[in-house]
């Protein structure tokens, strides 16, 4: 059985100290597999960013992880200072972030900044480089890239933009992709030509993906294997190809339910869940997704539910949905 | 790049119309004081009868006073181009000739000055910014005390303490000019440590700004070594904003070069342009002044492109 | 903003919260306080001749020494006060009133007219003051009121451009668009609606620009501007840049007179721009903000931006 990309046991994140203390990452585990395309999806506040965050070792200021275990291509990050990181995940570990306005430097331009990553850990001359960079920017279709490689961002629209991001992550190329919501900020056209590109970048070099998003129906496109999250831990796990169909928590069904279909009558009102996710400073007991379950019984309230294997994936729920 | 052009020719367009205004004012200036400019522009000059007649005849060629106003004022234009100001009449030499000689000393001051705030402040806003990002608040307040009080120490003080420190007490500098490069250490230190320490407090919150900004984040999911971030992320955002308040330094730098020549006993145009204002040498000053406003206001000019070529959005901005 | 003027209690709390602003206050009642009893206690040691005891060392009764005519160094430095203060009082009512008007002038016009005047501004605010003042005491007739009036008119652009700045924020507010639907006249809504709120700014200006004026004029007066001596000296005619003036050239000989006036122009100036920095925060606490770190962005920011183009480009 070959490493995990990526390995991570029992994270918990969370801000702030003593009282004010919020856990807004619970009891997550993780197991990325070379070549596999992991979707993790869940509404605003579900704690999926802050999640591949953590995987990444880049949470803000202010945030702390714990974890039993997290490992990269097998090296120990738990127990490495900050300083012996850079070797193991330089080149190795590439994040695409949600807002290409603000996530690149204005300074600077497109080229230099992508040329860094293969200058600093793969030793590349500055021209070498560059090249390196307009063939990344070719690949992920952006046009006249000679010429672009030399602009700067405020000179790109938002979907070359993003597009530019997806290319550095690109230039090494990774063993494992990190995308937070990339196609979030861009409009369905670009989304496409976007997604294609993270899927092809797994076809051809083998790249490992965590797709973080609240869009599922993107997410069951192209993952392989889909986490589902809420309030802060994951609440199921299923492969792609069974997600509309035997997914088993009540969260997810309501999530698939949630999205408009096209052929739907137009009169029609769009499915939502009601309610709010929960606090993140206060700890109910029970599933936390029980308040807004139209399955929910006072079990729900007052256990909560460990994960079962089911035939799909596994699930932590007292009543999984049956087939749909 | 096509928005250079534009932004090149605004600028242009406002240098040539400051000029034009300077120009202007410094003639307005000269030919409101009180009683006959040319018998003001003498009043020191000690020699014969004669010579004080001839010395009269020059002063009022040299002003052109005896024409009609409006043309004395395309002459003052007309010498301002073509950089003839006529007779100094301390010296009875050409004022052409006089500056000359002094505005070595001033220029090299003025380099020396800037030098001090790029080399101090740069490294020091940055590191203090960096080492006070969200941690260490003792050092913030420290740093935050220090350099707005030394900060606001005058150029002249300044220079008189450092004096009193270093030349008398340690006597490590000459007092008066020796001719070579040390004598530009002190008063350089006197005109450029106070704007030096608060350019360090601003680059010290643009870094800090820098710092908490996305593209930030980006960079270090890249893994690069600190310097390199420092240097390359890091530095070409802060250093924009510096540019911005360097012009501002730079007027400052001058107008602090012109007191600190006198403490230093320096012969450059600031202490030659008191000078002579205190002995009434008219052309001398209409000379002096509009050098050293010329120089002020092309040194923004210059501080604008710089600006505007280190952050290209800046051109669309203005 | 003149609510908070109510809460008399947290407006003093502010004001000494930090240890900037107790020193800012402090130093300001001492400073006042001496230009006050200066003259009275000390005038006559200040302006004694004792043509016996020139250029004496520092001692315990003359902890500066003596000056070239006689007279002690530390009587001259505190009694100097009131005129350093009452000069610098006076180029900033100056200049308050010159920016003031200006500013709010160009305000009510708006437009084209306004861009124009900023752009003006600017360049007249960028100009080293000491070149103007120079070129305006040439004017003048020489004597300190000249000096006053010089400083007074280089400093007026910095006034003008925080009217300018804080004016046309205020200016797109909405109660601003209801006093002209109400027909109220520009003149009215500039005096009514726009001055009322930027009188925080203005305060904390005045404040700052106090001590720079002090430092520019102290400056003027060390190169010898500003007057003859006539034979009767009295405090009208000390100030801590002619006693400057009168220690640097004594400087081979007695080194230590330098220091007094040298350390009170420094200590004005930073007590000036401290106790205007803490009397704006006191004055409009909802524009101090604390940052994720507990920075107080605009102590930090305003005075660390404004602060240095406003030192900077008038200190000399």
């Amino acid at each position: 059985m070959t490493e995990p990309v990526l390995e991570l046991s029992n994270l918990e994140v969370s801000f702030g100290r003593g009282l004010r203390a919020a856990s807004v990452v619970r009891g997550v585990s993780l197991r990325i597999e070379p070549g596999e395309i992991v979707g993790i999806v869940g509404e605003s506040g579900s704690g999926k960013t802050l999640t591949a965050m953590a995987a990444a070792d880049l949470l803000p200021v202010g945030a702390e992880m714990t974890a039993d275990r997290w490992t990269f291509e097998g090296h120990d990050l738990a127990a490495s200072a900050r300083s012996e990181r850079g070797p193991i995940l330089g080149g190795r570990l590439a994040v695409v972030f949600q807002d290409p306005m603000s996530s690149l430097n204005p300074a600077r331009t497109v080229g230099a900044q992508m040329g860094d990553v293969v200058r600093v850990h793969h030793g590349q001359s500055k021209r070498a480089a560059r090249t390196t960079a307009i063939d990344r920017l070719r690949q992920v279709r952006v046009t006249a890239p000679e010429r672009r490689v030399d602009e700067y961002p405020h000179e790109f629209s938002g979907g070359m933009r993003q597009r530019a991001m997806i290319a550095m992550g690109l230039m090494t190329p990774p063993a494992l992709l990190i995308a937070d919501e990339p196609t979030t900020a861009l409009d369905v056209t670009v989304q496409a030509d976007v997604m294609a590109v993270i899927a092809e970048l797994n076809r051809e070099h083998g790249t490992a993906v965590i797709l973080v998003s609240h869009n599922i129906a993107l997410i069951a496109e192209v993952a392989t294997r889909v986490l589902v999250m809420y309030a802060g831990r994951i609440v199921e796990e299923v492969a792609a190809d069974s997600l509309a169909t035997r997914s088993r928590h009540q969260y997810t069904r309501a999530l698939i339910g949630s999205v408009p279909r096209l052929d739907a009558p137009r009169d029609q009102p769009l499915v939502t869940i009601g309610g709010a996710p929960p606090d993140p400073t206060t700890r109910a007991e029970g599933c936390s997704f029980a308040p807004r379950c139209a399955a929910a019984t006072s079990e729900c309230r007052s256990v909560r539910p460990e994960f079962v294997e089911s035939d799909a994936g596994r699930v932590a729920c007292f009543h999984p949905a049956a087939d749909a | 790049m096509s928005e250079w052009g534009p932004f090149l020719l605004r600028r242009l367009g406002r240098l040539i119309i400051v000029c034009f205004v300077l120009v202007t004012l410094v003639f307005v200036t000269v030919r409101l004081v009180p009683g006959d400019p040319e018998r003001n522009s003498i009043g020191g000059f000690d020699g014969t009868e004669q010579q004080k007649e001839e010395a009269l005849a020059r002063a009022r060629s040299d002003l052109h006073l005896d024409r009609a106003l409006p043309i004395q004022y395309l002459e003052t234009l007309r010498s301002a181009v073509t950089f003839d100001f006529g007779t100094s009449f301390q010296t009875q030499q050409p004022v052409t000739t006089v500056v000359g000689e002094r505005i070595g000393s001033t220029l090299r001051l003025a380099l020396a000055g800037t030098l001090v705030i790029v080399v101090v402040a740069l490294p020091l806003g940055m590191v203090v910014g960096a080492l006070t990002n969200g941690k260490r608040r003792g050092l913030d307040v420290g740093f935050s005390g220090v350099s707005g009080f030394f900060g606001s120490v005058p150029p002249y003080v300044m220079g008189v303490i450092l004096v009193y420190l270093f030349a008398y007490t340690f006597d490590w500098f000459p007092r008066t000019p020796e001719g070579g490069w040390t004598d530009e250490i002190l008063p350089a230190l006197a005109v450029g440590l106070g704007p030096a320490l608060l350019l360090a407090r601003v680059i010290r919150v643009e870094t800090l700004n820098v710092l908490g900004q996305d593209y930030m984040r980006t960079a270090r999911s890249k893994w690069l070594s600190s310097p390199r971030v420092y240097l390359r992320d890091v530095l070409p955002n802060v250093v924009a904003p510096a540019i911005t308040i360097g012009g501002v330094m730079f007027s400052a730098l001058i107008g602090g070069a012109v007191v600190v020549e006198s403490i230093f006993n320096r012969n450059g145009l600031g202490r030659s342009l008191i000078q002579a204002i205190q002995l009434g040498d008219y052309p001398l000053v209409q000379a002096i002044a509009l050098i050293l406003g010329l120089t002020v206001v092309v040194v923004n000019t210059l501080v604008d492109i710089a600006l505007a070529a280190v952050d290209p959005r800046s051109m669309v901005r203005s | 903003m003149s609510a908070t003027f109510g809460r008399r209690k947290q407006w003093l709390a502010t004001l000494l919260g930090t240890p900037t602003g107790i020193a800012g206050v402090v130093l300001m009642a001492v400073l006042v306080l001496l230009a006050i009893i200066g003259p009275p206690i000390w005038g006559d040691a200040a302006v004694k001749s004792d043509f016996l005891r020139t250029l004496l060392p520092p001692s315990t009764s003359h902890p500066l020494g003596t000056n070239g005519s006689g007279q002690d160094n530390l009587a001259r430095v505190l009694v100097g006060t009131r005129l350093s203060l009452l000069m610098a009082a006076g180029s900033v009512a100056i200049a308050a009133t010159i920016g003031l008007v200006s500013g709010a002038l160009l305000v009510t016009v708006g437009g084209r007219v306004q861009r124009i005047g900023a752009t003006i501004i600017d360049t007249w605010l960028g100009f080293p003051s000491i070149l103007l003042s120079v070129l305006i005491i040439a004017v003048l007739e020489k004597g300190r009121g000249a000096i006053v009036i010089a400083i007074g008119f280089s400093i007026a652009p910095f006034f003008a451009r925080i009217t300018l700045t804080s004016a046309a924020s205020v200016v797109g507010l909405d109660y601003v668009a209801a006093g002209r639907l109400l027909g109220l006249s520009r003149w009215r809504i500039a005096h009514r609606y726009v001055l009322g709120n930027i009188i925080d700014s203005l305060v904390v200006a005045i404040f700052s620009m106090f001590g720079q004026c002090l430092i520019a004029i102290s400056a003027l007066t060390y190169l010898g501007f500003g007057g003859a001596r006539d034979g009767i000296e009295s405090w009208t005619s000390i100030d801590w840049g002619s006693v400057l003036n009168d220690s640097v050239r004594n400087f081979r000989d007695q080194p230590a007179s330098v220091l007094g006036p040298a350390i009170a122009i420094a200590i004005a100036g930073v007590a000036f721009g401290w106790f205007g920095d803490a009397l704006g925060r006191s004055l409009n606490p909802r524009l101090t903000v604390r940052s994720a770190s507990g920075r107080s962005l605009r102590s930090s920011r305003a005075s660390a931006s404004g602060g240095a183009t406003a030192n900077a480009s008038v200190n000399s």
